[in-house]
């Protein structure tokens, strides 16, 4: 077990464990952290895991872990690493099962302060327009070829029919389409897990929430990002449904019968790679970016339910009812960038498990709008916690493969949510603080609780404090939808 | 092993998903019993009014562990997206394939969704009590 006496202080907010610590680690591993957050992260297998994605071939830098950082499955969750893309592997349990799971942000000149008596009716309206829920099926009937639109064209085929703007597709991260998709690499089972869930929320911790923009930390930034404090704000997690999952599950079948072709010994099976330059490699990258613009695609969807919501219960009793798109961005995905390594500018394919793009000002491959302030670095709580909007800056760009944290992350175990919370006392509980709750399940809610995860304020202090992020706007929950 | 049942599955501690350890005297019970908790964290709820029935299965992979895996994503995949809750009434097991029958019926409805069945740290291990196996699920 790795203890706090293996670690090198870098600052306050910054550990490493040297290269040195296990033979077969490739390069040093760096962990954003305090001190006590970190002591709180050796008593799972996170650290552990930090290290195993360490032996992975080609890795360039250091594995980076965010202040969120907690167990996962091969790689720990808030964990980004970097392979040489003529050198390295791919790996997709560094990328997870769901893929391109990340965070839309809405925005509006909705003040809150007009519409506190509608808030309550907003919550029925989102839950009763946005499909959630165990096994949730939406309300578009694709078809075969449209599906595969979606996935080589992202939420540039909801633009085409009507469930997007431009603006949107612009404030999406790859603008809502990564190039290189390709639907053919999908699985007829993926496919047939993709055709009915295109508009669905889907379970486990994904949810719509409404917010009201409590605090702004920096006026400048947050009026570019369209953020006014007393406004109301929309934030939607969900990702690519069964049609990811499966494609992960495929990919880590196929994968446990290759690599041993490529002499690649790996310390946990689910770390399964193969080289991005080999046709394995290649095929996982064009199913993975086929799923990923899945997702982009049913964000942009489930953005297009949530106006109609708005829509059905604020039109004609708030004059400007709109929501306009601040930003969306994936946590869980493989990405191929430029980074400078060493000081020296390399093609990588940056793993980001839990870990959020944070690119700093002047970064291409964010909008034109962006450009001086850096792309906004959306960060969810906890049900009854704050949620916040950073922006990201250039020392991520050096430090962590431009990326940083993705939520509060979790710290006591699902089994032990539901055994000490009750979800309908919780949802009592919230309700008393003003925060309405649209539940599927009450044992799913308990599992979710505030209370199972860490305190996303330290988790901001600690990236903010570090330097990979630039707090803008704190939000707060009035009301959840919760898958 | 847990020395007062021969066999059986438990919830064990993990932070954002869920693990399970199973054991049985046999290997053959192991297989068995690890649906059984696939479907008990699913907590499915079947139609009594189905009489069900038999599908033959047949998984042929590198190793054991791999066709653990695989005949729980076949299970999750029938749970998901055919509606269909299954348990093993036959198995064989021979090198680098199993195959055997499964008893099929309908879902009314379930409360938890599982992502994927992962390899993390996943070894069936075997001793002279019986077999056991930690399988991390994806929720």
């Amino acid at each position: 077990m790795v203890a706090i006496t293996d670690f090198m202080k870098i600052s306050d907010y910054e550990w490493e464990i040297p290269r040195n610590y296990r033979s077969d680690m490739r390069v040093p591993v760096r962990i954003f952290s305090t001190r006590k957050m970190l002591e709180q992260s050796l008593s799972d297998l996170s650290v552990e895991q930090a290290i195993n994605a360490a032996t992975l071939p080609g890795v360039v830098g250091s594995v980076v872990v965010m202040p969120d950082m907690h167990q996962g499955y091969g790689f720990p969750i808030g964990g980004v690493a970097a392979t040489d893309f003529s050198t390295g592997v791919i790996s997709p349990g560094g990328i997870g099962y769901d893929i391109n799971c990340g965070v839309r942000l809405l925005a509006s000149q909705i003040p809150y302060k007009g519409v506190k008596d509608q808030i309550q009716s907003l919550v029925i309206a989102l839950d009763h327009h946005c499909p959630s829920g165990v096994g949730s099926e939406g309300g578009i009937h694709l078809s075969l070829k449209e599906l595969e639109e979606i996935c080589e064209d992202g939420a540039h085929w909801a633009l085409k029919n009507g469930y997007a703007t431009k603006q949107d597709l612009r404030r999406t991260e790859e603008n809502g389409c990564i190039p290189g998709a390709n639907a053919k690499k999908l699985s007829e089972r993926a496919k047939k897990r993709g055709l009915p869930q295109i508009g669905t929320l889907g379970s486990g911790n994904h949810f719509i929430e409404i917010d009201l923009i409590e605090e702004i930390f920096d006026e400048e930034t947050a009026k570019i990002f369209g953020l006014q404090k007393g406004n109301l704000a929309v934030m939607i997690h969900c990702g690519s449904r069964g049609l990811g999952h499966q494609v992960c599950s495929d990919t880590v079948q196929s994968f446990q019968k290759t690599i041993h072709k490529y002499g690649i010994k790996i310390p946990d099976r689910e770390l399964v790679c193969a080289p991005l330059n080999s046709q394995e490699g290649q095929d996982y990258l064009a199913a993975m970016r086929a799923a990923a613009n899945y997702a982009f695609c049913n964000r942009q969807v489930l953005a297009y339910l949530a106006r109609k919501a708005f829509e059905q219960v604020l039109a004609g009793k708030v004059k400007n009812w709109q929501l306009y798109q601040v930003y969306d961005i994936a946590h869980n995905i493989g990405k191929i960038e430029d980074h400078k390594v060493d000081g020296i500018l390399r093609k990588v394919c940056v793993h980001r498990k839990g870990a959020t793009r944070a690119f700093g000002p002047d970064v291409s491959g964010i909008p034109d709008e962006f450009s001086k302030t850096g792309q906004p670095v959306l960060v969810p709580g906890s049900m009854g916690t704050s949620s916040w909007v950073l922006a990201g800056t250039k020392s991520s760009m050096e430090r962590s493969f431009g990326s940083s944290c993705h939520g509060a992350g979790r710290l006591m175990s699902r089994q032990k949510a539901k055994k000490t919370i009750r979800g309908d006392q919780l949802k009592i509980d919230l309700e008393k603080k003003g925060i309405y709750i649209q539940a599927g399940s009450m044992s799913g809610l308990a599992e979710e609780a505030p209370g199972a995860y860490k305190d996303v304020d330290q988790v901001i202090e600690t990236v903010s404090g570090a330097g990979l992020a630039k707090k803008i706007a704190r939000l707060v929950p009035l009301a959840v939808v919760k898958g | 092993m847990t020395p007062d049942k021969p066999e059986g599955f438990v919830e064990i501690e993990h932070t954002a998903d869920i693990s399970l350890r199973i054991w049985a005297t046999t290997l053959k019970d192991l297989f068995k019993l690890a649906v059984d908790g696939l479907n008990s964290i699913i907590e499915i709820d079947v139609d009594d009014t189905d009489p069900g029935n038999f599908q033959e299965f047949y998984i042929e992979d590198i190793d054991l562990e791999s066709m653990l895996v695989s005949l729980l994503n076949e299970c999750n995949f029938k749970i998901q997206d055919d509606n269909l809750c299954a348990r093993i009434t036959e198995i064989f097991i021979e090198n680098e394939k199993i195959s055997g029958r499964l008893f099929l019926k309908k879902i009314i409805g379930f409360r938890n969704e599982i992502k994927a069945v992962t390899y993390h740290n996943l070894k069936i291990n075997h001793s002279n009590k019986g077999y056991s196996v930690v399988i991390v699920f994806d929720v």
